[in-house]
């Protein structure tokens, strides 16, 4: 569904991304890991359309979305949910309205419907009484949560969940990767998701992608655990200061 | 060594230059959202509550105090030539021709144009422009242009209640103070201010308002990274939108006027 084909990026003069490739099949959902800084964002982004390539495509179906422009890139996005890192919601509106915004700019719904629909989505997202909070009022947890709900209720076909584990509590944590499985299953999501509870994320996924050094090193997983022989994926994973990589 | 200098001046001029394009740009882009519609109403009523209505306290304050201080020393400078007749046009000339547009946008731009940049900047820090632009909604609609319509027209209001106040602080000092005849300080602005003296003032103020927010957004828009980014994208904003608006007002006085 997504190809990723040889992506590079360079931001200031360091390169991000050197070679990225990764594909993503319908249906499949891909754990991206990595150190911070390695450009997990960074390469979110880039499937998202907000950042161009230096070189390298991106295809979706068949299309390259880099190349796409105006109305063809809004259509693309139209089939996307993205949880940005920092919930991005917008802070001079409650929670209602942040659910609201796309669908009262974007889509043709009276106001009774739209209630309904935000009613159900945080329902969703196990969030209730919340509605006319504004975000800065929210813990950690309810700011992903609503900003999942927000990405939700458009309806995507494809979800990037950036970081929704990271600054929370284990049970809370946990908690949102549950939530987060049974959403995708729900609703026959494919996507990525960036996150470092290991190794319980690899029982909400299929495939594990690390970043490393600017190229993709990726492994499928099955049953919890992830199959591989690479040994710098291996240190990673079971965060060993001995092994073929030297972290400082 | 004298290569290296034609070089580090090259890069400079080209560094600039490509920031004046990308400003330019900015600006076009935002306007053209105002020639396709929707227009955002609500967006803009909000804005010139913040940018407008929050101001007037303060241009109030200061327009009175400018006012008050023009007529104390106008009074004692015409008093040695022996026309302090002529306080009232000296005052209300003053303020309608330089003063007000001026100094009304100085303020504005301290008060709301530093607080727009930081908060565009947050919102891009946060990634919020993003989201919004991934919603397939232009941040430039919904967040940009309704902060310039909001700048024009809130600034051209102001720098009138600017005027009138100022006018009046004048007439304070002049006659409660000074004992000139009321009649003389009004009558006498009648009959020396003319309708190009008002118009050349109007242009000022919405060429001053487009400017502080067209500087601001911009600055805000496409600020650094992180807190530090956003807190150098602020200091930049008030910084070039006042000399801006200063060139420009020398410019606008030497062509217009
Ligand atoms: N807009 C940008 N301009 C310049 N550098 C950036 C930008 N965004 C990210 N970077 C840099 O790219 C690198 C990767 O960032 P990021 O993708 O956020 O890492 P992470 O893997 O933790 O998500 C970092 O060194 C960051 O400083
Ligand atoms: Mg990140």
């Amino acid at each position: 569904m997504i190809r990723i084909e040889n992506l590079q990026k360079k931001l200031a003069g360091r390169d991000v991304l050197r070679n990225v490739t990764l594909h993503v099949e319908k249906g499949q959902f891909v754990a991206l890991i990595g150190r911070s800084g390695s450009g997990k964002s960074v390469l979110l982004k880039h499937i998202a359309g907000l950042m161009a390539p230096d070189a390298g495509r991106i295809m979706l179906d068949g299309q390259n979305l880099c190349a796409a422009r105006g109305k063809k890139l809004e259509t693309i996005r139209r089939r996307y949910g993205f949880v940005f890192q920092s919930g991005a919601l917008f802070d001079s509106m409650t929670v209602y309205d942040n659910l609201a915004f796309p669908l009262r700019e974007k889509t043709s719904l009276g106001e009774q419907e739209i209630r309904k629909k935000i009613t159900q989505g945080l329902e969703q997202v196990e969030l209730g009484g919340v509605e006319s909070k504004y975000p800065s009022q929210l813990s950690g947890g309810m700011v992903k949560r609503t900003a999942l709900a927000r990405a939700l209720v458009m309806d995507p076909e494809i979800i990037f969940f950036d970081e929704p584990t990271t600054g929370l509590d284990p049970i809370i944590a946990d908690s949102m990767l549950r939530l987060f499985d049974a959403c995708r299953k729900r609703l026959n999501l494919t996507g990525i998701i960036v996150s470092h509870r290991i190794p319980q994320i690899f029982s909400v996924s299929q495939k594990v992608a690390m970043l490393h050094d600017g190229e993709i090193i990726a492994a499928l997983c099955e049953n919890g655990s992830i199959k591989t022989d690479n040994q710098i994926l291996r240190q990673f994973v079971e965060g060993t200061v001995e092994g073929p990589v030297v972290y400082q | 060594m004298f290569v290296k200098f034609i070089l580090l001046l090259g890069r400079t001029g080209t560094t600039h230059l490509r920031r004046l394009g990308r400003s330019g740009i900015f600006l076009v882009e935002s306007l053209s959202c105002l020639v396709f519609p929707p227009i955002k109403w609500g967006r803009i009523v909000k804005r010139i509550q913040f940018i407008g209505w929050q101001s007037t306290g303060l241009i109030c304050l200061t327009g009175a105090f400018t006012g008050m201080v023009l007529s104390l020393q106008g009074y004692n400078t015409l008093k040695r030539v022996g026309s302090e007749a002529l306080l009232g046009p000296l005052v209300a000339l003053s303020l309608i021709r330089e003063l007000g547009p001026v100094l009304a946008a100085l303020l504005v731009t301290g008060r709301a144009g530093s607080a727009l940049t930081a908060e565009i900047a947050i919102m891009r820090n946060n990634e919020q422009i993003d989201a919004m632009e991934l919603m397939g909604l232009n941040p430039l609609r919904y967040l940009v242009l309704p902060t310039m319509v909001a700048g024009v027209i809130s600034l051209t209001l102001l720098t009138w209640i600017f005027d009138v106040v100022g006018i009046l602080g004048g007439y304070l000092i002049g006659v409660k103070l000074l004992a000139l005849p009321a009649g003389t300080y009004f009558g006498e602005i009648s009959r020396y201010l003319e309708m190009d003296d008002i118009v050349g003032g109007i242009y000022k103020s919405l060429s001053f308002g487009l400017i502080m927010a067209w500087i601001c957004c911009y600055k805000g828009y496409f600020t650094g990274l992180g807190a530090e980014g956003a807190s150098k994208a602020t200091t930049q904003a008030v910084v070039t939108s006042s000399v801006f608006i200063l060139i420009w007002d020398f410019f606008v006085t030497s062509v217009v006027f």
